[in-house]
């Protein structure tokens, strides 16, 4: 009996362990696109907020109201996007790709997200590559894309 | 033989010559003068001025030697006349000529009497007595005519009861009466005088004068500055022509002409009350015009509220508005705006909390230089509505009133400001 369990166990580990580690793999697959995915959101909130400090200072003088440059605030929030998604693989080109309105005419909805706004705001929207990696093995496409938005309101 | 004057009733004058005096220059113009009596026409004035309100210019001719009454009948002129005997009934003398003067080429009558005046009009102060069928050229002729201009003169002011530093009119009317004498053989006549100009004396020191011209009246407004009796005095001064003419044996007129002036006064006591005096400070507010700093020059008007982005400096620059200007009263009625100039402004606290930072803290400024303000926290939030800061600022203004009064005022007034921030939404 004890010589047939040996056997058994050894017949376990062996067919056994490569699904374990296999399916051990998929998990951290998965876990590193959801940390991937939180960056990407977590960058694009840093990017609204920066891109929604920055007034147009010419209306500020002459009515004494706060609303977003739509020259300036656009150019803002795309440099903190790219500054915080250097590392990851395309997050420049995610960046420079990135799709950013700013809304001042309020109130208006969010184009990408259709949430109401009423305050001026940015409201941003990045598409990031991401490579499947082991994923492909369980049939997912080469390259997976991670598609985030995020908006920043000037707030009282 | 100079026949007896009698009363100023009209009625009771028997009247020989009606109206010459519109066709004396007619006369004049048209005819050369006449050889007259041994010296001839006497003509002397006398122009009484006077400061009671009444002025006198008396004007005569006598001609002792003279006798040529105007010839009856035709004579060469372009005028001729009619007679007719008018029985009036007055016991003393009981007939009336009236004489109608005609111009010869259109048969118009030259002497017909002024509109509204009793017929007959009866301009002379000479009288004769003559009968039903003598006239009065047939008569005796007097040596002597006499033309008199009696001036009177109004003074008053209004109100009644003025008060220091509130204007006061001072109004004067000059009326002027004249009398002529149309005779057969001499006649007296002031027929053309008129105001060269007046002056007031308002009794404080100060006068005015004002040209003359056909106007009889005036009225000119003064401001006295302290409460008293003052003796305002309104002097006119006129001259004219008198014109003395004497009828030559021929019918023709010689004229003689003098000028004369004369003066003609009157006071009025004005009664000035001591008025009360106030001076009310005018009613200031205060915008300001905001930049972020070093973004640029102010372009706004005066804003009584603004945003501020959150930890940022912002200058303000001050933008007072004049609600009202200062204004003197007296006695309660207005009596002129002042003139008011912010000087100067601070900052002078806030309400609900204090900038972060200020720039430069509370002290004065000049009114073209800015005050920096930051906040580093958001807007108060009470019962789930955020609450605009409320910033107080001083003002020093200084205000000139028309009286030459100074005064040097510190006002206040509020700015509200909310503070903006960016905020992501979730």
């Amino acid at each position: 009996m004890r010589g047939g369990g040996r056997g058994q166990s050894l017949l376990y580990v062996v067919v056994l362990m490569p699904a374990l580690l296999l399916i051990l793999a998929l998990s951290v697959e998965i876990a590193l696109l959801q940390v991937t995915g939180l960056r990407l959101r977590s960058a694009l909130d840093l990017a609204s907020v920066g891109g929604a400090s920055v007034v147009d200072t010419t209306y500020y003088s002459q009515t004494g109201s706060l609303r977003l440059d739509t020259h300036r605030s656009p150019l803002a929030a795309r440099e903190i996007l790219a500054r915080n998604l250097t590392g990851l693989g395309a997050g420049r080109r995610a960046a420079l790709s990135a799709e950013i309105t700013v809304l001042n005419d309020v109130p208006g909805r969010d184009p990408y997200s259709g949430a109401l706004l009423d305050r001026p705001a940015v409201c941003i929207r990045a598409h990031l590559p991401v490579d499947a990696g082991l994923l492909r093995l369980i049939g997912a496409p080469a390259w997976l894309t991670l598609t985030r938005t995020a908006d920043a309101e000037l707030r009282a | 033989m100079t026949p007896p004057l009698r009363g100023r009733d009209a009625i009771q004058r028997l009247l020989v010559i009606a109206s010459l005096l519109a066709t004396l220059p007619l006369l004049g113009a048209g005819a050369a003068p006449a050889a007259t009596g041994a010296g001839g026409p006497q003509v002397s004035i006398a122009a009484v001025s006077g400061d009671q309100g009444h002025a006198f210019v008396y004007a005569q001719v006598t001609d002792t030697l003279g006798a040529h009454p105007a010839p009856p009948g035709s004579s060469p002129t372009a005028y001729y006349s009619r007679w007719e005997a008018v029985p009036v009934g007055a016991p003393g003398c009981p007939w009336l000529w009236l004489v109608y003067v005609y111009d010869r080429a259109t048969n118009r009558q030259l002497n017909a009497p002024p509109p509204g005046l009793p017929t007959p009009y009866l301009p002379s102060t000479t009288f004769f007595c003559p009968g039903p069928r003598v006239s009065p050229v047939a008569g005796l002729q007097l040596a002597i005519a006499q033309a008199r201009l009696d001036l009177d003169l109004v003074v008053g002011s209004s109100p009644v009861r003025p008060q220091a530093g509130s204007p006061v009119s001072i109004s004067a009317r000059l009326d002027g009466s004249v009398a002529n004498d149309l005779g057969l053989l001499l006649s007296m006549a002031i027929g053309d005088w008129q105001i060269d100009g007046w002056r007031i004396e308002f009794g404080d020191g100060s006068q005015a004068r004002l040209p003359g011209g056909s106007a009889r009246n005036i009225s000119t407004a003064h401001v006295y500055a302290a409460g008293a009796v003052y003796q305002a005095r309104v002097v006119a001064s006129i001259s004219g022509i008198a014109q003395a003419a004497e009828y030559g044996p021929s019918g023709y007129p010689f004229l003689v002409r003098r000028s004369f002036a004369v003066q003609v006064a009157n006071d009025r006591p004005v009664s000035v009350a001591s008025a009360s005096v106030q001076h009310v400070s005018p009613l200031i507010a205060a915008g300001v015009s905001p930049v972020i700093d070093g973004s640029g020059a102010p372009t706004s008007a005066g804003l009584r509220r603004i945003d501020v982005p959150r930890a940022e400096l912002v200058d303000l620059y001050l933008r007072p508005a004049i609600v009202r200007e200062g204004y003197r009263t007296l006695g309660g009625a207005f009596a002129g705006w002042a003139h008011s100039t912010v000087t100067g402004w601070r900052y002078a606290g806030s309400l609900g909390s204090a900038p972060d930072r200020v720039i430069p803290d509370a002290r004065w400024l000049q009114v073209e230089a800015p005050l920096g303000v930051q906040w580093d926290r958001p807007d108060l939030v009470l019962g789930g509505q955020a609450q605009d800061y409320v910033v107080r600022l001083q003002l020093r203004v200084a205000v000139r009133y028309p009286d030459g009064v100074a005064a040097d005022l510190t006002v206040t007034a509020t700015v509200g400001i909310g503070v903006r921030y960016a905020a992501q939404n979730e």
